[in-house]
């Protein structure tokens, strides 16, 4: 069942163009050992994120287990089985940030894009999602819109860095 | 060698040995949780740690470290014992610890090791894991909450199975063993997994609830279904089988079993078996008395003898029989009845493949030892598909590949799984196998790869042979087989650049051909390769049944007697005559396909049927029904109430593999033993036993059916069978030929002949579809099964409950069918409605029907003369 879901969503979010796409870069990759990580990697570029659908795809090209490929990409952080947005909203919820109240950004950001953290809004435009420590607690509160970081923000009006997209 | 000391004993090991392994060599024991044998070292659990003086400061994991020269080890010191007891702290923070109900209570590494270590409490404390349990998949239950993360299941089903259903999951905390998205299992069901998991968090289905291990008694025994000849231990409590699992001491498979071997015994309990004789009353089958039944047969055999003479009789045996049933069988026929009209099942789905090997390799030709193609460096299977047929050996190959990176080259018209992981998949047109292996003996001659040195030392026909081979060039080969010449050329480089080659070619009723010359060419092939007469190298011919090799050796053939020694040698008969105390005709017998022509033109009126069902695995059933329908006198002895059965004037039930002893010898011609583990069911007796009798009321006396006395008679005149006393066969069998004496699995160069022959085989091309019948009917083994009998085991059922057509994407497409649609199928004999899968498997122009199944009779649409058929295919379902 959880499968079947998976497989609607895929159809929401994955065009036949992705597919397509995804097909012939498989047959790169064929036979090279090694070459699960990368092409993921690629496949998510691609798709946007990486749920069953995909990777039963992957895996049937490499002629490996989907549950080999279900393993590295629930291991590795950087790889995501839900889908995206075009722009990732990331709060960093790390200690120096979440005692600047970064949970109230986050909160904030989740009513106005009407979107629980995870989700992904009707349009596609914007995703949201916690994240730890980016490694700028000097900057706290932190989030991160795409490649844009933005820094020492005020949990009121944080929502505002949404407008630049 | 390297010498080091443990615990101040000295020990001389040789390098590359891991600490853990040179400790064992001097009866240190060393606690583990994520080490096997069979398993690339993982160093996970640590409990496995010692001490080191050369590595002061830090604890060793001896699983995966080597030793070095004067390495000094401690095993047990204080601060070790700490560590240890830490491990297993931190592993029960989050187990359940819910012993009373885990089917792995009793025998469960984890207890043992709290036990042993004596944890009373835990320093940790955090909340128990609390994942879903997975009842929905057959035959393995998951219980992730008692896990421990050895990782264990996950590589013997990646490393060995070769399956990886399971995969570790997630990261730090999270980490769990499951598959993708958690569905549940979709795979070999082999439980393989089950058994390698130290705790209860894969557990038997079968065996849930059922018995704790200490109140089983277990008898070693061999599975009862391939010719791999997996030992086996059957588990018994209040006289049922609780569970079945691999011996550890099993010379073939080491403890491996396939899901036949541990979970197909439950048609030995099945309620439809036979209990008592049945004779045909008033045109009905009845239940009679064993004197009645019996006095019927031999009035029934003698009636014809008398009136048609013995050329009239006929017996087919099955290559289940032990050694010595197929041994009294032969003998009734050829003594009792006066004729040498005896075949087995193996006479008609590989007939001519022993005589085959032996005109190349001579009598007994030395095959690879199971356990040896693990070391084995380059891999040929060609019309065989082994991790179906054959599965624990298909493990050695996939081990042999994923863990020491042997070359696998992989000829078969389906994407099966071993061509997964093979260098090269040559998927050629059905049929056409010949032309292959002679295309890359010629590759491999013309660009010089050959084994001079064997070929001019022990070899004969050289010159013969590459003039025969003068036509198969690639683009020959091309045109014959679909192969691309590039694909022939690497395989051909691929096998040649081997050590220890092994070319691999299973038999069973699917596969089509001619044996015999399919045989001489993988012959051909492994010498000109130098493939021969050394360990871990030659032809490995995989009989279907369990003792497909023995019943031949045993003279269940119509020209031969024990030991492939000819009839209509003179001075061989008299030998024969002289022991067995009786005149024997010269004159060959009629072989399976023979008696079943003789049926149906009236020459043969009597036919004794061991164990055989030709009516459901025979080519053509309607021909084989007209042909039974024509016998006079038909005697069934079966375990269940078959449709060839249901023919018969009368039918002996049968005790089952688990209910008797005797001897089976396997693919590689080890002989193993069968215990008995069960009484008789019902009123059921061995073949052994009924065969003696029916010869007793004949007047004959065939000798007691004692295992133990009938080896004996056969030790007195089969050369090869010399050695073996039947009460000191090993639970790991003895290896024929040679090899026997000290049961050492290596090479039987001495069973090569002086020179072996390389001889020319010309290549025919199969039937080819037509405009009317467009595909091409493959007929063979799946997996989940063996012959007809596992259909009647439940678990097996729940797994792979009815035949199907496999047809491939293309082909389905353009017959506008999906998956589940049902689809009438028709070749020249006849047509048969079944249900579709659309699989990736199949080529385009052929499909795929397994054997195994009653209904619907696939064999209505096969042709005894022909290796294979062409059919056509019509969608029923609208
Ligand atoms: S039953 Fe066999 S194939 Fe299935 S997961 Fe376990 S080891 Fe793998
Ligand atoms: S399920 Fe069993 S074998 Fe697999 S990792 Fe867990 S404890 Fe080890
Ligand atoms: S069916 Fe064959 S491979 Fe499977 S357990 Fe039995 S003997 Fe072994
Ligand atoms: S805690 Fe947010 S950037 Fe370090
Ligand atoms: S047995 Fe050595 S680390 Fe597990």
């Amino acid at each position: 069942m959880a499968e079947a879901r998976t497989i609607e969503q895929a159809v929401e979010f994955i065009t036949t163009e992705m597919l397509d796409e995804l097909d012939s870069v498989i047959v790169d990759y064929r036979g090279t050992p090694g070459s699960l990580i990368p092409l993921l990697q690629r496949a998510q570029e691609i798709c946007g994120y990486l749920p069953a659908e995909i990777q039963r795809r992957v895996a049937d090209g490499l002629e490996i287990s989907p549950s080999m490929v279900y393993g590295v990409v629930s291991f590795y952080s950087f790889f995501t089985m839900k889908p995206r947005g075009k722009h990732v909203v990331r709060v960093c919820l790390g200690t120096a940030c979440y005692v600047k109240r970064s949970d109230e950004i986050m909160q904030n950001l989740s009513k106005e894009l009407k979107i629980a953290v995870g989700e992904v809004t009707g349009d596609k435009k914007f995703s949201l999602e916690g994240v730890r420590c980016l490694g700028a607690c000097g900057l706290a509160p932190v989030a991160v819109v795409g490649e844009d970081t933005y820094g020492l923000l005020d949990p009121v009006t944080a929502t505002d860095i949404l407008k630049n997209y | 060698m390297i010498r080091l000391t443990v615990d101040d004993r000295e020990v001389l090991v040789e390098a590359g040995t891991t600490i853990l392994e040179a400790a064992a060599t001097s009866g240190i024991r060393i606690p583990t949780l994520c080490y096997h044998e069979k398993l690339q070292p993982f160093g996970a659990c640590r409990i496995c740690v010692v001490e080191v003086e050369q590595m002061k400061g830090r604890l060793i994991p001896s699983c995966s470290t080597p030793v070095t020269e004067g390495m000094v080890v401690r095993t047990r010191t204080e601060q070790i014992l700490k560590a240890r007891r830490t491990v297993l702290e931190l592993l029960l923070i989050h187990h359940p610890l819910d012993c009373p109900i885990c089917d792995k209570g009793g025998e469960c590494q984890l207890q043992d090791l709290v036990y042993e270590f004596g944890i009373t409490q835990n320093r940790f404390k955090d909340q128990k894991s609390n994942h879903p349990i997975d009842y929905v998949s057959p035959l393995v239950e998951r219980n992730t909450n008692r896990c421990v993360l050895c990782g264990m299941c996950v590589r013997v089903c990646d490393e060995v199975v070769g399956a990886s259903e399971l995969s570790m999951v997630n990261r730090g905390i999270r980490t769990k063993i499951t598959t993708d998205f958690d569905r549940p299992l979709d795979c070999e069901f082999c439980g393989e997994c089950e058994n390698i998991c130290p705790v209860g968090a894969l557990t038997n289905r079968q065996f849930k609830f059922k018995a704790r291990a200490w109140e089983m008694q277990t008898i070693s025994t061999v599975c009862s279904f391939c010719s791999t000849g997996c030992a086996i231990k059957l588990c018994v409590k209040n006289g049922q089988i609780a569970r079945a699992v691999g011996e550890p001491e099993g010379g073939a498979n080491r403890g491996s079993l396939c899901i036949k071997g541990r979970f197909g015994y439950e048609y030995v309990m099945s309620p439809e078996r036979i209990k008592r004789p049945l004779v045909r009353r008033n045109g009905k089958l009845e239940e009679a008395t064993w004197e009645e039944a019996l006095q019927t047969a031999a009035r029934g055999f003698k009636a014809i003898k008398e009136k048609d003479g013995p050329e009239a009789i006929a017996g087919f045996c099955s290559a289940r029989l032990t050694n010595e049933e197929a041994y009294l069988f032969q003998k009734l026929l050829r003594t009792a009845m006066g004729t040498n009209n005896v075949d087995n099942s193996g006479g008609y789905a590989h007939r001519g493949y022993s005589p085959g090997l032996r005109e190349s390799l001579g009598v007994s030709p030395a095959v690879p030892s199971v356990e040896d193609l693990r070391s084995s460096d380059a891999f040929l299977v060609i019309r065989s598909n082994v991790s179906e047929t054959h599965p624990v050996v298909g493990y050695q190959v996939t081990a042999a590949v994923k863990q020491n990176d042997a070359r696998l080259i992989v000829a078969d018209p389906r994407r099966v799984k071993l061509s997964r992981l093979a260098s090269v998949h040559l998927s050629h047109r059905p049929g056409t196998e010949i032309a292959i292996l002679n295309g890359l003996a010629r590759v491999i001659l013309d660009e010089g790869l050959e084994d001079r040195e064997f070929l001019a030392g022990s070899t004969e026909g050289l010159q013969g042979l590459k003039k025969s081979l003068e036509k198969y060039t690639p683009a020959f080969v091309e045109q014959a087989t679909g192969i691309a010449g590039a694909d022939l050329k690497q395989a051909a480089r691929l096998f040649a650049s081997g050590e220890k080659g092994v070319i691999i070619i299973s038999a069973g009723m699917g596969f089509g051909g001619d044996d015999a010359a399919l045989a001489r060419c993988a012959a051909n092939l492994a010498q000109i390769t130098g493939n021969a007469g050394k360990p871990g190298a030659g032809v490995l011919f995989l009989g279907e049944k369990n003792n497909s090799h023995g019943v031949v050796d045993m003279g269940a053939e119509p020209d031969r007697l024990p030991g492939g020694q000819r009839i209509a040698d003179d001075a061989v008969r008299q030998r024969f005559e002289k022991a067995w105390g009786a005149a024997l005709s010269s004159k060959p017998g009629r072989a399976a396909e023979e008696i079943l022509s003789g049926a149906e033109q009236g020459s043969i009126k009597a036919l004794y049927c061991v164990g055989e069902n030709p009516l459901q695995t025979y080519p053509d059933s309607r021909r084989t029904k007209k042909a039974l329908g024509n016998i006079a006198f038909l005697v069934v002895q079966d375990l269940f109430l078959t449709p060839t059965a249901q023919m018969a004037q009368v039918v002996f039930p049968v005790t089952s593999f688990a209910e008797k002893e005797g001897t089976y010898t396997n693919c590689e011609h080890r002989i193993q033993r069968l215990r008995k583990a069960l009484p008789p069911y019902g009123e059921t007796k061995s073949d052994g036993e009924i065969i003696c009798a029916v010869a007793k009321a004949l007047g004959t006396d065939i000798g007691p059916p004692a295992p133990e006395k009938v080896m004996a008679e056969i030790a007195g005149l089969v050369p090869r069978y010399r050695e073996v006393t039947y009460d000191k066969i090993p639970v790991k069998g003895i290896m024929l030929d040679g090899a026997g004496k000290n049961g050492n699995e290596q090479g039987k160069s001495e069973a090569l002949p002086p020179r072996a022959q390389l001889i020319p085989v010309d290549f025919v091309a199969p039937p080819a579809p037509t405009a009317e019948y467009p595909y091409v009917l493959l007929t063979g083994p799946l997996l989940f099964h063996s012959g007809s009998l596992s259909p009647r085991s439940k678990g097996i059922c729940v797994v792979c409950p009815e035949a199907f057509v496999e047809i491939g994407h293309k082909d389905a497409r353009a017959l506008d069918i999906k998956n589940g649609d049902t689809v009438a199928v028709t070749s020249a004999k006849g047509s048969i409605t079944i249900g579709v899968r659309v699989t990736a498997k199949q080529n385009p122009g052929s499909v795929f029907i397994p054997y195994h199944f009653a209904q619907p009779p696939v064999h209505e649409l096969t042709d005894g003369s022909q290796p294979q058929v062409v059919v056509k295919i019509e969608k029923r379902t609208p």
